[in-house]
This record gives C-alpha cells, structure tokens and sequence, in this order.
C-alpha cells in the first residue's frame, strides 16, 4: 500500500511539472501575441513580468487536483473538466488585473485574453490526451504479447 | 514423474514447488490449472446447476451487494464476494480494474483512452468495461510495463 502511494505521488508530481511546463510555455506565448496586438509599436516590460508568469503557471497547475484519482462517473470527469477551465479563467485574469497586465474594462484586451486561456487550455489538454492514447498504444501491445503468452498455457481442462 | 507430499507446520503457507528440466505443454497446463486452483464456478441456470470454466468468464460485476459473472452472452450470480475472486484468483487473467469489476485480460480485445486518466477495456463480445485511474498502475505492472 505504501508502495503504491508514493508510485501515486510520484505520477501526480510528474502530472504537475508537466503541466507546469507546458502552461510557462503558453503563457509565454500568449504573451507575446498579446504585446505584439495592443502595442505593436513596442514596450519595454520589467523582469517582474517573468516572475509573474512562473507564478501564473504554477497556480495553474495546481488546477490539477481537482480531478481525483477515486473513481467518479465519466459525467463527473467531464464536470471536472469544465470546472477546471473555470479555474484557469479566474487565475488567469485575476492575475491579469492583479499585476496589471491589461485594463479590465477594455473588452478587446478582456476577449484577447480569454482567447489566450482558451487556446493554451486546449493545446494543454489535446498534448495530454495525445499522451494518453500513446499509453493506451503501448497497453493494448503489452497486452498482445500477454495474450500470446497466455495462449501457449491452455485455458481450460 | 514422482510426486512428494510433505506435512506442514500449522501458519505455514502451503507451497507447491516443480522441479523439471523442461517446462513442456502439459507441465504448463498443470500450472495453470493450480493457479486458477478450482478453474470452476458453480452457478444456478434456470434451477439446474451448472459449472462455469474460468476461461469462458469475461468479467465479474459487483452490483447492489451481489456479484456477478459475465459471459460471452450469459450472465450468472455467483456467491462470492469480489475481494474473494481478487484473492483466490491472483497473478491469473483475471485483473481488479475498479473497485466493481474484475475483467479477464485474455478476454479483453484493446484499450482505449477515455477521460480523467482512465482506460477503457473493450471486451471481445463488445462490451465496455472501464479501467479506474487508480489501478492503472497495476494493469500496468500485470503487464509488465
């Protein structure tokens, strides 16, 4: 049981760092298109705003723990999901108001954001469900050569 | 072949240990058949008895305090509970993929992704069965990835 635990932590840190690393990597992004579309004639930003950005995405990735590893029904995993998204959209743009990275009453600035959230949240999804299904792939090959395996000790009397 | 049986001491598990040159055919079978230690189910069909070969099982089912097994079409009340099958029937085909099913992994036809980090076993009769993300590690380890 122990031994499973810490197999479980292990797999739920693994989860974080990576999902720590692919919404840095997004934000990033998102970042710079948003300066590229409100000023494209250039601005100078501060060191804060890198600080800010590891926060952001750290705070993101602890969305994580609002899907369980008990057993819930499929509808409640995609009730998660949605919850989820909620939660990146609250840190998200309470960050943005918080460091005063856009003006919250401008709605073009507000729209490019949730835009922003939207696209990393959906690219950050499909990388994992890709990983998901390239584990799904090793499974069902693992599972064949057990089958085999299994075919050369008969099955029945 | 000779055959030695020992007396044990009362606690001490009971062991059975085969020394060969070669695991041949019939070698195997043998421990296959002790692995699966009776093989047989005894369920009631339509008020006649009858037995269940292991190997025909596609899945057993926990429902509402009752368990039961799963055919290829049929499906029987067995009388015991599922924790019991776990035990009895470790390190066989038979695998704990949620806290209500145990599926047979010969009778499993391929895995699929499915939401929240779980998998999705479809069976060779076309049922879906599903793999809780908790025990995805030990599918895993079953099958020795």
């Amino acid at each position: 049981m122990k031994a499973y635990i810490t197999e479980s932590v292990k797999k739920r840190m693994m989860e974080l760092l990576l999902t720590f690393c692919m919404v840095t990597t997004g934000s990033v992004f998102v970042c710079a298109v948003y300066n590229k579309v409100f000023w494209p004639q250039g601005t100078f930003l501060e060191s804060d705003i890198l600080w800010q950005l590891l926060a952001l995405a750290f705070v993101c990735s602890l969305g994580n723990f609002i899907h369980s590893y008990r057993e819930i029904s499929r509808r409640r995993a995609v009730f998660n999901k949605g919850l989820h998204y909620v939660y990146i959209n609250v840190v998200v743009l309470g960050c943005g108001y918080w460091f005063e990275w856009m003006d919250i009453e401008n709605i073009s600035m507000l729209a490019v954001m949730m835009l922003g959230i939207l696209v990393v949240f959906a690219v950050v999804s499909y990388v994992i469900w890709k990983l998901h299904a390239r584990e799904s792939e090793n499974l069902n090959r693992k599972l064949r050569e057990y089958q085999q395996a299994v075919e050369k000790a008969p099955q029945s009397v | 072949m000779k055959i030695t049986i020992q007396d044990i001491a009362p606690g001490e598990e009971e062991e059975i240990i085969v020394r060969c040159r070669d695991l041949d055919e019939a070698l195997l079978r043998m421990i296959y058949e002790l692995k699966t230690r009776r093989g047989k189910f005894t369920v009631t069909d339509n008020d006649k008895i009858r037995q269940i070969d292991a190997g025909d099982i596609y899945y057993f089912e926990a429902v509402d305090n009752k368990v039961f097994l799963y055919l290829e079409q049929d499906v029987f009340e067995v009388r015991y509970k599922l924790y019991e099958i776990e035990e009895g029937y470790a390190n066989t085909d038979f695998f704990r993929a949620s806290k209500s099913v145990i599926i047979n992994l010969a009778k499993v036809k391929q895995f699929a992704p499915d939401f929240g980090g779980r998998f999705e076993a479809q069976m060779r009769n076309g049922e879906r069965l599903m793999v809780s993300r908790q025990y995805v590690p030990a599918l895993k380890k079953r099958l020795g990835m």
